[in-house]
């Protein structure tokens, strides 16, 4: 294989990790089996690298899988060492999908799980916390590997006797107090999850929900948020201030997934203050994974046909906006190319809201020149080292944006890097122009999901695909403690 | 004309090879495209009307360059058009493809609110793209070319997608569809063809009743904000956001004339 085959092939397989679909695992497995046949090295190294970077959880899941299920010893050990930072229920889907869709189960996997289990067995308080969220994963890991549990994880998962200082107890004891007043004291001094006890609960009063949100994460909280809505907490005064509070704790929390606050205000169809409340968690949680140093300009296809593109650069522009440090520029184009502004205070960086305002009237309409917004910022001497363009790449109008790069290039003595969104389509022979113009270009197709979209982001805020390849090349694959290194009887 | 419904109304054209070398496959084509056309009325709650260009060739290949269908609301009408084309002349192989879309943008009266499509069916390429024996290998004597038919589908809100009945349409047919935001199909994927148009209709009118509530609630107050529209039409602000890029992108929505 050449350097430059190599490197195709890894930047190819980065690419495919922009498209997530949630919770469906079996469809994202393939990708993971293909870049570990096509280039097991450059996998080994990717895995740690999403570990830290990326933001979708199945991802995670299905690296432990295949490194676990790998025929190379090292990755079964690297899998060994990721596998004791998931959640039970990913425990659960690994173990699952390993057995089911690879079709093994490894004895180091089970090693690893046997480990996980015995570390949270010797910390009651994290068990219980375990047993109380993902019980039933708990029990099926145990069960499916024939594992003995120790007596407190024999009582609680097996004999439903949880001991009498265990929020499984306190549970019991909630679903039998006969006063809210009750209720919510047992929620509060057991920490009881939200979505355990409004199972175990007939009616909820305001005075509970508070008991329940001051027992949440703030993850949680934007989780469960359609949740609270339905059972009225936006309407009381007192447990929307709560929940505003827990929102605004969720800026700063490292453990708050960078999408999941859009989402969440998605699915509830919450009010707009909640919203942008919500908006702005993201936009924070976004600022804090990356810094982008280049200047960086946005294009914006807004021909006809393209509404989903400008739903996408909203997106994107906050998403950049957020994490910049350099220069950033936004311009929708059709046949003509015009700059977008979002309008904030100095020294204050533009927010969605900011960007949904900003281009409040731009409508999908017209021929499509992707060269004509570059001209422009030729002729006006605006210089950047990154063009990020959001088309689906089918121009037919001149300048073709391979001319005009060229032409950029040459005014401006910079040659920069492009970074193609392809929304709603692809077209083969508007890369291939731009490849035998030897202009480097990295493209990823955009198949709905936005909340893949700060997955993009890092390779922004990288200088070039040769450093970002050299970068996650340079995380190591992780090992065992020495302690560690027994297997679990 | 009777009144259209301004949210749901879509307006479909076929534009249909009828020369000699389709004499083989009109009946196909003439099946899908019924087919097609109940399976678009089934996918969302549309008000469909149907036009149609048929197109031949330049003289001398043939003496009919392209013959235009008004937009019909009445499908039994439709159906029949379709049924009727009749297939002969043609001449060289590559055929009068790029006046068919021009006659279809130009000379069909498209609804000003309309989602529009152009269905393109034929087994032969335009002329000037390289085929042996053709006529008019420096490109067809209308003038136009891939790149400036679907320029003028793109300025008239029209998104072409193709059906090529042979493999040799499919460059052709691939930059037409693709350069106007379309599909290309082969006639393998007939089915496929007819289930896409189908969804993508479907998701164009997926959010038909929040459309009209963020349309109630701009034309009641055109200058109201983006958070108080989303809160009037009991949204979020994406959602919001999502359908006025949708309502402005069809006229629905005026953009206010900034002095």
């Amino acid at each position: 294989m050449t350097q430059t085959n190599e490197h195709d092939i890894r930047v190819q397989i980065l690419n495919s990790f922009l498209t997530t679909p949630h919770r469906k695992i079996d469809e994202l497995a393939p990708l993971h089996a293909e870049a570990l046949a096509r280039d097991p090295l450059f996998y080994g190294h990717l895995a740690p690298w999403y570990f830290q970077k990326g933001e979708v959880r199945d991802h995670r899941t299905l690296f432990v899988a295949h490194l676990a299920t790998s025929e190379h010893s090292e990755f079964r050990e690297a899998a060994w060492v990721l596998l004791q930072g998931l959640a039970p229920y990913e425990v659960a889907r690994v173990l699952d999908h390993a057995k089911r869709v690879i079709g093994k189960a490894p004895r180091s996997l089970k090693s690893s799980i046997a480990h996980y289990l015995e570390t949270r067995e010797q910390n009651p308080r994290q068990f219980d916390g375990a047993a109380m969220r993902a019980r039933g994963d708990l029990k099926h890991l145990y069960a499916s590997l024939r594992l003995k549990p120790g007596p407190r994880a024999q009582a609680i998962l097996f004999d439903e006797q949880p001991p009498a200082d265990s929020p499984l107890a306190a549970l019991k004891k909630l679903a039998q107090a006969e006063s809210a007043e009750q209720q919510a004291e047992i929620i509060v001094a057991n920490k009881i999850p939200y979505t355990t006890a409004v199972g175990a609960l007939k009616h909820i009063t305001p005075a509970l929900l508070v008991a329940l949100i001051n027992a949440m994460s703030p993850q949680e909280v934007i989780n469960n948020m359609a949740s609270l809505k339905k059972r009225g907490a936006l309407e009381h005064p007192e447990v929307k201030a709560l929940i505003e509070a827990k929102l605004t704790e969720a800026k700063t929390d490292k453990r708050v997934s960078t999408m999941k606050a859009k989402k969440a205000a998605e699915v509830a169809q919450l009010d707009a203050e909640t919203e942008r409340k919500l908006t702005e968690i993201t936009d924070q949680r976004v600022a804090d994974k990356v810094e982008i140093k280049r200047p960086t300009a946005l294009f914006v296809d807004k021909s006809g046909s393209m509404t989903q593109a400008i739903e996408v650069a909203k997106q994107l522009a906050a998403l950049v906006s957020a994490v910049t440090t350099a220069d950033f520029r936004v311009y929708a184009f059709d046949t003509a190319a015009f700059e977008i502004k979002a309008k904030v205070p100095q020294g204050k960086r533009p927010t969605l809201s900011d960007w949904e305002s900003a281009f409040k009237f731009i409508k999908a309409d017209g021929g499509t020149s992707i060269g004509v917004a570059l001209a422009k910022m030729a002729k006006e001497r605006i210089y950047v080292e990154q063009i990020v363009l959001v088309t689906d790449e089918g121009e037919n109008t001149a300048p073709l944006f391979r001319d005009a790069w060229t032409e950029y290039a040459k005014e401006m003595q910079v040659a920069p890097s492009v970074i193609i969104v392809k929304v709603g389509g692809s077209y083969p022979p508007f890369e291939k122009g731009l490849q035998e113009r030897g202009i480097e270009v990295i493209a990823y197709e955009f198949k709905g999901d936005q909340y893949a979209l700060p997955n993009v982001l890092p390779l922004l805020a990288l200088p070039s695909k040769s450093e970002l390849v050299d970068i996650i090349m340079g995380y190591e694959l992780p090992h065992r403690p020495q302690e560690a290194t027994g297997v679990h009887a | 004309m009777t009144m259209r419904n301004e949210i749901n109304a879509v307006d479909l054209a076929f534009v249909v090879d009828t020369t000699g070398s389709m004499g083989g496959l009109i009946q196909a084509a003439q099946d899908q495209m019924i087919t097609m056309l109940g399976e678009v009325t089934r996918a969302a709650n549309i008000n469909l009307w149907l036009g149609m260009v048929e197109y031949r060739d330049h003289p001398p290949q043939d003496q009919m360059v392209y013959k235009v269908y008004p937009f019909t609301a009445d499908m039994q009408e439709a159906q029949k058009n379709i049924r009727c084309l009749k297939v002969e002349g043609g001449g060289d192989e590559p055929e009068a493809v790029l006046d068919g879309i021009t006659a279809a943008c130009r000379e069909l009266a498209w609804w000003k609110h309309s989602c529009r499509l152009i269905i393109l069916v034929g087994d032969a390429p335009p002329h000037g793209t390289g085929r042996h024996g053709d006529a008019f290998p420096q490109g067809c004597p209308c003038g136009e070319t891939i790149e400036s038919v679907t320029r003028l589908a793109e300025e008239q809100r029209i998104t072409v997608h193709a059906l090529g009945l042979t493999d040799s349409v499919m460059d052709a047919f691939g930059a037409i569809s693709h350069l106007t935001g379309g599909k290309f199909f082969s006639a393998k994927q007939g089915n496929e063809a007819i289930q896409q148009i189908a969804a993508i209709l479907k998701a164009e009118f997926a959010d038909i009743e929040l459309d009209r509530r963020v349309l109630d609630a701009w034309r009641a107050h055109p200058d109201i904000a983006l958070d108080n529209l989303a809160e009037q039409a009991q949204c979020t602000r994406y959602a919001a956001s999502s359908s006025m890029v949708r309502l402005l992108s069809r006229d629905l929505i005026e953009v206010p004339i900034v002095s």
